[in-house]
């Protein structure tokens, strides 16, 4: 104790508190290099990985011989041909001939008509095509999906995933095995009429078959009979990953199997896993899949995100490869079968991890503190701008009008941030293409940027409680986020960071401009998605909004009540008084 | 040596015994008859029937076994039941999924079944609740001995007192029931466990109350390898206690043995115990359809077979019932047409095993699918089914269940959950009054006033829809909260459905956390949540049956199902959690108490002062001599 003691007298003694005080930019911009660092040069390195593992004893994948096979295969073909030419026909022509199909096999059917009605998908009306094979062990308390969009993620006729999903439930009703209800669920695309599906079944769908313990989508958009290698799709909306057992029995099953598998459509399996770079990269796209969640095409998984319910999407890519489509079949078979085994829900492995790898990842303890660092970083700035008040060191009241204006001016921002929704839809009842519309959003992020300063500047005190409540609403916003989607946290923690770097003192007005226009929200997600997606994606921001009214998809409730507050608030500071220079230095003389 | 003698002069005793007994002449009875219902989709359902009927017992005081031989009647029941005040006992073990869409109704208007898992129910004599209690704890414990079932789980947590007893059981019947003491009532209780797992060893106690032990007759066909690898099984033992005069009762028992299995499949089992793919040439094809030797378009719907009963038991019928001389097993066959299928009876006499033999031999026809075991000799005995198209089953107008229930749980959160009742009435002509019974574990916190109703057409069809106010529905409502830790939610909804609609119930819940120790071992799983009754009831009937104009004919008038199990999922603590709530629970308090003993014991001192405190220390002050020395 007395050594402690005799620490703090000396940090006491030295004045260390004021001069880390002084050096609080320096330090937040040290804290966002050591976070990005940590993630993009520690995480990958050797040691702070493992090799994934099933960590549910029961799920056994592949302690089984895997029987669809041999004459399975003749009655695969058999179904694509009829499903191939069902392609002309209309979307209840074709639900209602497989329907037939699926009672015959003796599953309960039914179709459930889906009808959206919000601004931004009017009339989308739609009809999703399910039926329940109960299980012969079963009491009908859980259930496993199998589902298969006819149309896949890039809107080609999903004729091979259909006929194994097809097949594959023929082929289950033979099974005398099942503990758990098998769910088959065609939708016409796997996006938001299957979430609407889904949502309804835990509300008010007609048939039900129990809780759903796992789904997996089967994308096989092709006609031919063998596909090159196999890609797993598991990082769902909002940050929901399903467990990590889950995409290591698929991952696992299909490795066994014989086929190439990647992961995140990143051709892993040429990838050596051993090689820096590589894990690297996994991270990378990881993250950026995580973060843009429901704003890239729908691949199906991302429908059950929210429900405890473990979903990875089967897709298989490349024509002629070296293995065949009752390959692909087997794999949806086996894991059902080892998911089958289940006794109790998925709760053994991890929910919060970054695969590096197929079989290479990072739980949640090795990649958090980068985003507390980041939430520190900011919160830095924060407690500097509340030193440049100087309310903490001198016996000035708060509460005086330039504080109260601060208040103000920060509650209206919150205000017309959360607006911002309706502001976006009426400019969309304005007739305007998505593309006008877009271009419009950022144009007047532009002019908001260079113009607000006519508008109202405020008084040096107001300027630096507005900055400090900027910093901070925006610090709480990454912390109460972190653990629930790291990729969007990040993302949003290091693309916002020129913010803090616009408020510095004595920086040019040009450079201050500019840093305030790189880190808009909308100009920063806007160019950031379109580099990921390698195009211009101007309808960006109708699309965060639909996926919110449709989707449930954060990013926009998200963005625009954490980030948009404070770059907003950071331009009004912006454009502020200067300071009287040395307040700080005089306080401590006090 | 003591237990020798008496034991010797026991036999002793029985050997002088034994004419008299047999001069008195046994009014105990067996018969037993077989079901065969053929369902569409290929399925059958099994129905084996066993009637039981003991000895008359001169007073329902005496024991039935007092003073004769074995007659038959097992003995294990009677003391079940004289020993607890039982008068009736219903015990129903159930599992799978009755799929009333497909299938129709329950088996024997759903009287012989359960929900899934076990149920029982009992008519049981005493003076007060507490006694009832007390002995049906009694009566779970022995149950669950003689059925090896885990029914012992079934206490006050779990039981329920039945009201309106005129829906469950024939009013009219109950003056036939002996009361022993004047002072006491009769109690009619029920209760039920879900996550039960019925197997093979739950079965062997029911062959065992069969005189013909499972060996011979009907049931020389009932095997646990067939009966439990079927979509839907259930057995049910159904015992009353019948007093026709004050000195003449008897125990009148029935066992009932159901089960559903996919015909098709369960001949592919035969052939091949793993379903693999079948062989090429054994690949059904639609001839219409593209067809090459790689390619198959499964033949759907229309398909000709026949089979043997053997070839789903695995087994020939050992023998008939000679128990009983006055009656003959029979076994007859349902649910078909004439025209499409065929039936017959394989005879195969004694001392015949050769396979070929067996299959040279001829068979014989019925007209009306009925077949009598009645050969002088032990025989064998094969039933033959055959049919040209296996579309041509349906149901009749009467077999359709008058109601379809739907049950689950909504809502994901933690803490608060929905549970949705749907009723649909299929009907297009009446509406149905039934009676909802349920009774919900006391973890699960409904609110009763968050009840909504709602009603929706069930097909779009000419049927003018329903109207009036949906609250006008519920007709009669009893309510008993449920007691934390003690008694479960009991409530009984008494409900009009009108003609071609849904009516959906939804209540609001809580879900509260539970003790460490009250999670079961495998608590990831989520908590089994029993079953709940619906009647569908007569009510003329029950209105003449509570003037006694009727006798016993309940079960063919009023329509029992069980609704599905639920699967609740509660907050489950991760069970390693203990040991790091405990670190660090006493690392904080070992922080704060050192914090105020900080406080309590030390001198607040400035800065300065506190430099010139250190060097004063004793400690300080020699080793700074020791300094000067040196």
């Amino acid at each position: 104790m007395s050594l402690l003691l005799t620490l703090i007298n000396r940090v006491v003694e030295s004045g260390l508190i004021w001069k880390i005080l002084k050096i609080l930019p320096i330090i937040s911009k040290l804290l966002l290099v050591i976070s990005v660092a940590l993630i993009f040069g520690i995480v990958p390195m050797d040691g702070s990985f493992r090799n994934t593992y099933i960590s549910e004893n029961a799920l056994m994948p592949n302690q089984a011989y895997s029987q669809f096979r041999e004459t399975e295969w003749n009655i695969v073909r058999g179904f694509r041909n009829e499903i191939s030419s069902l392609n002309i026909w209309n979307l209840d022509v074709r639900n209602r001939i497989v329907r037939n199909w699926l009672d015959d096999f003796g599953l309960e059917t039914d179709l459930y008509q889906t009808d959206f009605d919000s601004p931004f998908s009017k009339g989308l009306k739609s009809e999703v095509l399910y039926g329940v094979l109960n299980g012969q062990r079963c009491d009908g308390t859980e259930a496993m999906l199998i589902a298969a969009p006819w149309y896949n993620s890039e809107n080609s006729y999903n004729v091979g995933g259909v006929s194994v999903a097809v097949a594959l439930t023929k082929f289950f009703t033979n099974w005398p095995v099942w503990s758990k209800n098998i769910i088959l669920v065609i939708p016409e695309t796997p996006g938001v009429d299957l979430r609407a599906w889904v949502e309804s079944y835990h509300k008010d769908l007609k048939i039900t078959g129990g809780s759903i313990e796992s789904a997996m989508i089967l994308d096989y958009a092709m006609d031919s009979d063998s596909f090159d290698h196999l890609d797993v799709e598991y990082i769902g909306l909002n940050g929901g990953l399903p467990n990590l057992d889950m995409v290591n029995t698929a991952i696992h099953v299909a490795e066994h199997e014989g086929v190439k598998v990647s992961i995140n459509g990143m051709h892993s399996f040429s990838k050596p896993s051993h090689e820096f770079k590589n894990r690297l990269e996994h991270i990378a796209v990881g993250l950026q899949k995580m973060a843009f969640a429901g704003l890239e095409p729908l691949k199906g998984h991302e429908a059950f995100s929210g429900w405890r319910i473990q979903a990875i999407t089967l897709k298989a890519v490349g024509h002629g490869g070296g293995s065949d489509i009752t390959t692909f079949g087997r794999i949806p078979e086996a894991v059902t079968r080892s998911v089958n085994n289940l006794l109790e829900k998925f709760h053994q492995s991890f929910f919060f991890y970054l695969l590096l790898s197929p079989k290479l990842f990072v739980s949640i303890a090795n990649y958090i503190p980068a985003a507390i660092l980041l939430s520190v970083a900011y919160a830095a700035m924060s407690i500097h701008a509340i030193l440049k008040t100087g309310l903490l060191t001198s016996n000035d009241k708060f509460i005086d009008i330039q504080s109260i204006e601060a208040f103000v001016i920060y509650v209206v921002t919150l205000a017309v941030s959360i607006l911002y929704r309706q502001f976006v839809a009426f400019i969309q009842n304005n007739h305007l293409s998505t593309q006008q519309q877009g271009k419009f959003i950022l144009i007047l992020q532009i002019f908001f940027v260079f113009t607000s300063y006519r508008v109202y500047v405020p008084k040096s005190k107001t300027k630096s409680l507005i900055q400090a409540m900027a910093f901070m609403h925006f610090s709480l916003a990454l912390t109460l986020l972190l653990a629930l989607n790291f990729g969007l946290c990040f993302g949003m923690g290091v693309l916002a960071y020129p913010m803090a770097l616009a408020v510095e003192k004595n920086i040019s007005k040009l450079k201050q401009r500019l840093f305030l226009l790189i880190s808009n929200p909308f100009i920063a997600i806007f160019f950031m998605y379109s580099f990921t997606q390698d195009k211009w994606s101007w309808n960006l921001f109708n699309l965060m909004i639909s996926s919110w009214d449709n989707i449930g998809c954060w990013t926009w409730p998200v963005v625009s009540s954490s980030w948009l507050v404070s770059w907003i608030l950071v331009v009004i500071s912006c454009n502020g008084e200067d300071e009287a220079a040395d307040e700080p230095k005089k306080a401590k003389q006090d | 040596m003591l237990a020798f003698n008496t034991f010797i002069k026991c036999i002793i005793a029985y050997i002088l015994l034994l004419p008299f007994a047999s001069a008195d002449i046994s009014t105990g009875s067996f018969k037993e008859k077989l079901d065969l219902k053929i369902l569409p989709k290929d399925y059958m359902l099994s129905s084996f029937n066993f009637k039981l009927k003991s000895d008359n017992i001169v007073s329902p005081r005496t024991s039935l076994f007092d003073f004769k031989k074995h007659n038959g009647f097992s003995r294990s029941i009677e003391p079940l039941l004289t020993k607890n005040g039982v008068k009736n006992l219903y015990i129903k073990f159930t599992k799978g999924h009755w799929d009333s869409q497909k299938w129709g109704k329950l088996p024997n208007n759903g009287w012989s079944s359960g929900g899934s898992g076990v149920e029982i129910w009992a008519m049981m004599e005493a003076g007060n609740k507490d006694e009832v209690i007390k002995n049906w704890n009694i009566l779970m414990s022995e149950v669950s001995g003689i059925f090896c079932s885990s029914v012992s789980f079934i206490n006050s947590e779990k039981i329920t007192f039945i009201n309106d007893i005129q829906s469950y059981y024939d009013v009219d019947l109950l003056d036939q029931i002996p009361i022993d003491n004047e002072d006491n009532e009769l109690f009619f209780l029920r209760g039920s466990l879900a996550n039960e797992a019925v197997c093979t060893e739950n079965l062997s106690p029911f062959l065992r109350i069969l005189p013909t032990n499972g060996k011979t007759g009907l049931s020389s066909l009932i095997n646990g390898n067939r009966l439990f690898d079927s979509y839907w099984n259930s057995m049910s033992i159904d015992v009353n206690t019948v007093c026709t005069d004050d000195s003449s009762c008897y125990l009148d028992t029935e066992i009932d043995i159901n089960f559903v299995v996919n015909i098709p499949q369960a001949i592919a089992r035969n052939e091949r115990p793993t379903p693999k793919p079948v062989p090429a040439e054994e690949l059904q094809c639609d001839p219409n359809k593209k067809l090459t030797e790689w390619e198959c378009f499964p033949l759907l719907s229309k398909k000709s077979y026949s089979f043997f009963l053997s070839d789903i038991f695995g087994t020939y019928i050992n023998d008939s019932n000679r128990f009983n001389k006055e009656d003959v097993s029979t076994i007859s066959i349902t649910g078909i047409d004439d025209e499409h299928w065929s039936t017959g009876i394989k005879v195969i006499p004694r001392g015949v095993d050769d396979k070929d033999e067996i299959e040279a031999l001829g068979l014989l026809g019925t007209s009306n699918h009925v077949y009598e075991l009645k050969e002088h000799q032990k025989t064998n005995y094969d039933i033959y089914v055959g049919t040209t198209d296996n579309t041509k089953v349906s149901l009749n107008e009467s077999e359709y269940p008058p109601i379809y229930v739907t049950r689950s749980l909504t809502g994901d959160s933690q803490d608060k959950g929905v549970m949705r009742v749907a009723f649909t009435n299929p009907s297009q002509e009446r509406d149905i009054t039934i009676r909802y019974f349920e009774t919900l574990p006391w973890f699960i916190r409904l609110y009763v006033s968050s009840l909504k109703n709602n009603v929706k057409p069930h097909k779009n069809l000419d049927v003018p829809k329903f109207t009036g106010d949906v609250n006008d529905l519920i007709i009669k409502t009893d309510i008993k909260p449920s007691i934390i830790r003690s008694a479960p939610l009991h409530m009984q909804h008494t409900l009009r459905i009108p003609k071609n609609s849904v009516v959906m119930m939804t209540f609001d819940f809580e879900k509260p956390l539970l003790n460490y120790e009250e999670y079961p071992p495998d608590s990831n799983h989520g908590f089994e949540v029993e079953a709940a009754v619906v009647v569908v009831i007569d009510e003329d009937f029950e209105e003449n049956a509570m003037n006694g104009e009727t006798r016993g004919l309940l079960k063919s008038h009023n329509y029992i199902m069980r609704t599905s199990t639920l699967l609740l999922t509660l907050a489950t603590p991760d069970f390693s959690m203990p040991y790091n709530v405990i670190t660090i629970t006493s690392t904080l308090m070992a922080f704060s108490f050192g914090l105020i003993f900080n406080l309590l014991t030390k001198r607040v001192v400035t800065f300065e002062d506190s430099k010139k405190l250190v060097t004063d220390r004793p400690l300080v002050r020699l080793l700074k001599g020791l300094k000067i020395k040196k």
